[in-house]
């Protein structure tokens, strides 16, 4: 098996151009693999994977770049990440928390792509076994009670946000019977409010107007400074480790399971990080723990949505199903048979997905200079910039003009928001989780049939596990404010 | 009353009207076809949703305080609405004009009103960045973009 | 400074427009109704490369997703009917949807159809390892048991998902409907063993551990003539997946032509023959006239089938 310097030359290029695009504010992992599927069709096979390989990776990690240095992740994956990488760019720290980023990413990358190796079939087979409709309600409550955890302090507009996110998943078309549902009166809300006019509206717009006003407001705005990516030292790492590994392993578990998704796994990663670290009180301060947390598991993720798609020839993202398209139109078919049909072409993945891990170092290199130089730009420079990014960001994974002013009325949305103090991830969390949980429940609702409900929750241990679990992260934060209310 | 409304309750009035008007659509609902087999019908969870939303929002509004944080807008008011028209311009612009020159005109006029006025630094700027993201994402990458009124001229 | 003012807005005008000159001049946009990597975008990629080489031009597709394929639909209809915005698309939003509730379009006055790429009637999928050969012991099987065994759809107003209530009531069974999204969800539950019975095309089947039990349609296919039709078990239940060509009405007439003859030169083409045949599709070219025909006659009688498993009990 050979790798012709035209693959490594073109995963390159893949990682860079991921990263730059995934670290351009507005843009993301969406963007970034349309843009590159017309050259996946005409490249050859390995080259193609090697391309949507190296543009999948990086472009989340391009995404929490831009989170940390600017407060607009790419990808609502990245969101986590800014939560305390921004805090800690602001206190002039950057470039360490770019090197904990770097580094958790490719711990996370490479701990995917061994299980990927060593597992793929099993861990498909654990896929298939615990996919259901049960489990995965299960794993999403998990997923949203993390919202109660992450508004500390402010638990009752947390959990309003939650709670509307969920609520404007709702709008458009039902996932499950296809009825469209609060119309209000207009066929333009009949698809639905798409997921990038809701990101984009929410990160870089938002943050827009937020800039507007603290130059306006405040007399001098805290500069982010950042040259170059300072890797942190291997004694920080000490007590680190073990988060390091837990997180990968979360991104790696949640990964397998298709649809569910990339943004639950790194909140709950995070959350239960947080629980469990003695620094847990500082996260959201600018903490390296909530960060490993947060990429770690970001980055295992690739490894695992691989695994459905290569071992069962079922995508679990809209990035995998394109791969596995590419695939398929280069005669290569995914499923069952390929480990047998076609064993180079599984292991070339493995390495590919491996050489892309590592070949963020470079890459990290080149887009970090780069951003350091963008985020100098003189606000109003920088600011533009942003908003065309966001227009374009809007507009092109959906073709759908309409999107574009619900982007500027959620950005404004949020900004008051954040003005008046709610938090915003909540909202990115219930939007995103909620046509999942719609659709999972649904469907455990038509296989219940008459079982009582205890009954039917009984019949999986694995469901149960997870309820319990989701129950800890709504009540434990809820708890733990009541009994310091009634303290003081 | 001044003391009974403060900033926390308002907002949580509004939620509450927010919610009222989709639970009133949720309940007005009439499905276009229902399938018996679908358990849940199509309404049946955002019901739920609204319900608890709404119980959060009394919740809220029972237990606010006064918020501790002012907010003062009072110096940003005028620029967060000036900036607002400029975005909604470029947007709206923006199937008419095509990229490149939407974006253009947005960035001059953002541009100034942000302060910087000398125009021999500005319109290169500009002219640079609207090219660049035409040229990436047109020429090279070939996304069709709306042509609006360019259509004319070919 | 008035000049430099000038000038740019002349660069960046001329960076968006082109020069006249005969059709096709400029790129193409094709349209397609659905998400980047689902069955429809490859198609139309692969369409619109091989179209794109015909007709000397770059056709670019353009995916605008939402609302079932409502909002590509739309697109269409909207655009100006010079010939450089076309549509691809496939069978359920022109013939299965009009029937299921109220369109801002109707789908054969508002189109111009070009021609049909593909067509692939559906097979009744179960898995390798099940216990029924053939499609009467599963119907023996399932009259014995009612309640105890579950289908699948790909959503409710999908192909799938009438083709399997069709079916199920033509024979009169009770079978459990599981709606899916697409057919990813709907494969993987079939090897989780959460569901037994799966209606799609034939290209699944080369990919995952299934076994057809019978085709969908008149008679059996010469790609998989060991498949007996439905007809042999006494009912007729047709269902297939369509690919065509569209165009917003009223584009000239001689563009039409040109469109046509270059689908009909791709679809004939080797290259996209097997391209489509990686994909499980089969080409099957129809002018626009011929197309136009197949399009109303597959309507009508979805219209009557769709009324009447909707009909609410």
């Amino acid at each position: 098996m050979s790798f012709s310097p035209e693959v490594l030359i073109v995963l390159f290029i893949g990682v860079v151009f991921g990263c730059i695009i995934g670290a351009l504010p507005g843009l993301g992992t969406c963007v970034a693999i349309v843009v590159c599927l017309p050259f996946t069709l005409q490249l050859e096979p390995i080259s193609a994977i090697a391309l949507l390989m190296g543009v999948y990776g990086s472009s989340i990690y391009g995404g929490s770049i831009s989170a940390v240095l600017i407060n607009t992740p790419g990808t609502p994956q990245s969101a986590a990440t800014g939560m305390d990488g921004y805090p800690m760019a602001k206190k002039g720290e950057a470039p360490q928390a770019l090197g904990w980023v770097t580094t958790a990413s490719i711990v996370g990358g490479l701990l995917s792509c061994i299980a990927l190796m060593v597992a793929a079939p099993q861990l498909a087979q654990l896929s298939l076994k615990y996919g259901g409709p049960l489990e995965i309600t299960g794993l999403i409550c998990m997923g949203l009670a993390c919202i109660s955890s992450l508004s500390e302090g402010n638990q009752i507009k947390g959990i309003l946000m939650g709670l509307g996110g969920l609520l404007l998943a709702t709008i458009g078309n039902d996932p499950v019977s296809g009825e469209m549902r609060f119309l209000f009166g207009t066929e333009n809300l009949a698809g639905g409010i798409s997921l990038m006019p809701v990101v984009i509206g929410i990160f870089p717009l938002a943050e827009v107007f937020v800039r507007i006003h603290e130059l306006r407001a405040q007399k001098t705005a805290t500069p982010v400074r950042c040259k170059k990516i300072i890797f942190p030292k291997l004694s920080a790492w000490k007590g680190r480790i073990t988060n390091l590994f837990r997180s990968s392993f979360i991104g790696i578990g949640l990964g397998i399971l298709p649809g569910v998704g990339a943004t639950a796994s790194t909140f709950v990663s995070y959350t239960t990080a947080k629980k469990l670290s003695p620094r847990g009180d500082r996260f959201g301060k600018g903490e390296p723990d909530g960060l490993i947390a947060a990429e770690a598991s970001n980055n295992a993720i690739t490894g695992g949505a691989l695994i459905p798609t290569l071992a069962l020839g079922i995508p679990g993202e809209p990035a995998t199903a394109l791969m596995l398209a590419s695939m398929t139109l280069h005669g290569i078919v995914p499923g069952v048979r390929l480990m047998a049909d076609n064993p180079t072409v599984v292991y070339s993945c493995f390495i590919l997905l491996i050489i892309a891990n590592i070949l963020l170092i470079p890459a990290s290199y080149i887009v970090v200079r780069l951003f350091g130089k963008i985020i100098n730009f003189p606000p109003p420079v920088l600011l533009g910039l942003i908003v065309i990014c966001s227009l374009v960001g809007v507009y092109i994974p959906s073709g759908v003009f309409f999107d574009v002013p619900v982007a500027l009325v959620i950005g404004l949305v949020a900004f008051g928001m954040r003005l008046y103090d709610f938090p915003i991830t909540p909202l990115l969390i219930g939007y995103v989780l909620g046509p999942q949980l719609e659709f999972n429940m649904s469907q455990a609702a038509i296989y219940k049939g008459n079982m009582s409900l205890v009954h039917y929750i009984g019949s999986s241990p694995l469901a149960v596990v997870l309820f319990a679990i989701a129950a800890m992260f709504l009540l434990m934060p809820i708890f733990k404010s009541f009994l310091q209310t009634t303290k003081k | 009353m001044q003391y009974f409304f403060n900033r926390n309750r308002v907002i949580a009035l509004c939620f509450m009207v927010v919610g009222g008007a989709f639970l009133f659509s949720a309940l007005t609902f009439e499905p276009g076809f229902q399938d018996d087999s679908l358990v849940m019908s199509p309404m049946a969870y955002p019901t739920w949703l609204i319900y608890a939303w709404l119980f959060m929002s009394l919740i809220y509004f029972i237990t606010a305080k006064k918020p501790a944080k002012q907010v003062d807008l009072s110096q940003s008011k005028k620029a967060i609405v000036v900036v607002t028209l400029l975005i909604g311009t470029y947007f709206f612009l923006f199937p008419i004009l095509g990229l490149p020159l939407s974006s253009f005109i947005f960035l001059i006029a953002f541009f100034m009103y942000e302060g910087m006025r000398d125009l021999k630094v500005i319109i290169p700027i500009a002219l640079l960045i609207a090219f660049l993201f035409w040229f990436i994402f047109e020429a090279l990458l070939k996304i069709s973009m709306p042509r609006g009124i360019l259509a004319l001229f070919g | 400074m008035k000049k430099l003012f000038l000038i740019s807005i002349i660069m960046l005008l001329a960076a968006g427009s082109c020069f006249a000159g005969d059709y096709p001049n400029r790129s193409i946009t094709l349209v397609i109704p659905f998400g980047a990597g689902g069955e429809t975008d490859i198609v139309a990629r692969v369409l619109a490369k091989e179209m794109g080489k015909v007709l000397d031009v770059t056709v670019a597709p353009k995916n605008i997703v939402g609302a079932a394929g409502m909002n590509g639909c739309k697109a269409v209809v909207a655009a100006k009917p010079d010939g450089y915005t076309l549509g691809v698309i496939p069978s359920a939003p022109l013939v299965m949807h009009p029937h299921m509730r109220k369109l801002p379009y109707n789908p054969l006055e508002s189109f111009q159809f070009i021609g049909r790429a593909s067509y692939d009637p559906y097979l009744v999928l179960v898995r390798k390892d099940a216990k029924w050969n053939n499609l009467d012991e599963m119907i023996a099987d399932m009259k014995a048991n009612p309640g105890k065994y579950h289908w699948a759809s790909a959503g409710a107003g999908s192909v799938p998902y009438f083709a399997g209530k069709d079916l199920f009531k033509s024979f009169d069974l009770d079978v459990v409907h599981v709606p899916f999204k697409g057919d990813a969800g709907a494969l993987q539950a079939m090897a989780a063993k959460r569901v037994d019975v799966y209606t799609t095309t034939a290209g699944v089947l080369t990919k995952h551990d299934l076994k057809a039990l019978a085709i969908l349609a008149p008679e059996s296919s010469a790609k998989l003539p060991e498949i007996p039709s439905v007809t042999k078990s006494g009912k007729e239940v047709f269902y297939s997946q369509f690919v065509t060509l569209v165009a917003p009405k009223d584009i000239p007439e001689n563009i039409k032509v040109t469109l046509e003859k270059t689908l009909k030169t791709v679809t004939a083409y080797q290259g996209f023959v097997s391209d489509l045949e990686k994909l499980g599709m089969t080409p099957a070219y129809l002018d626009a006239d011929q197309a136009r025909s197949f399009i109303e006659s597959e309507y009508a009688r979805n219209a009557t089938t769709i009324k009447a498993l909707l009909e609410k009990k």
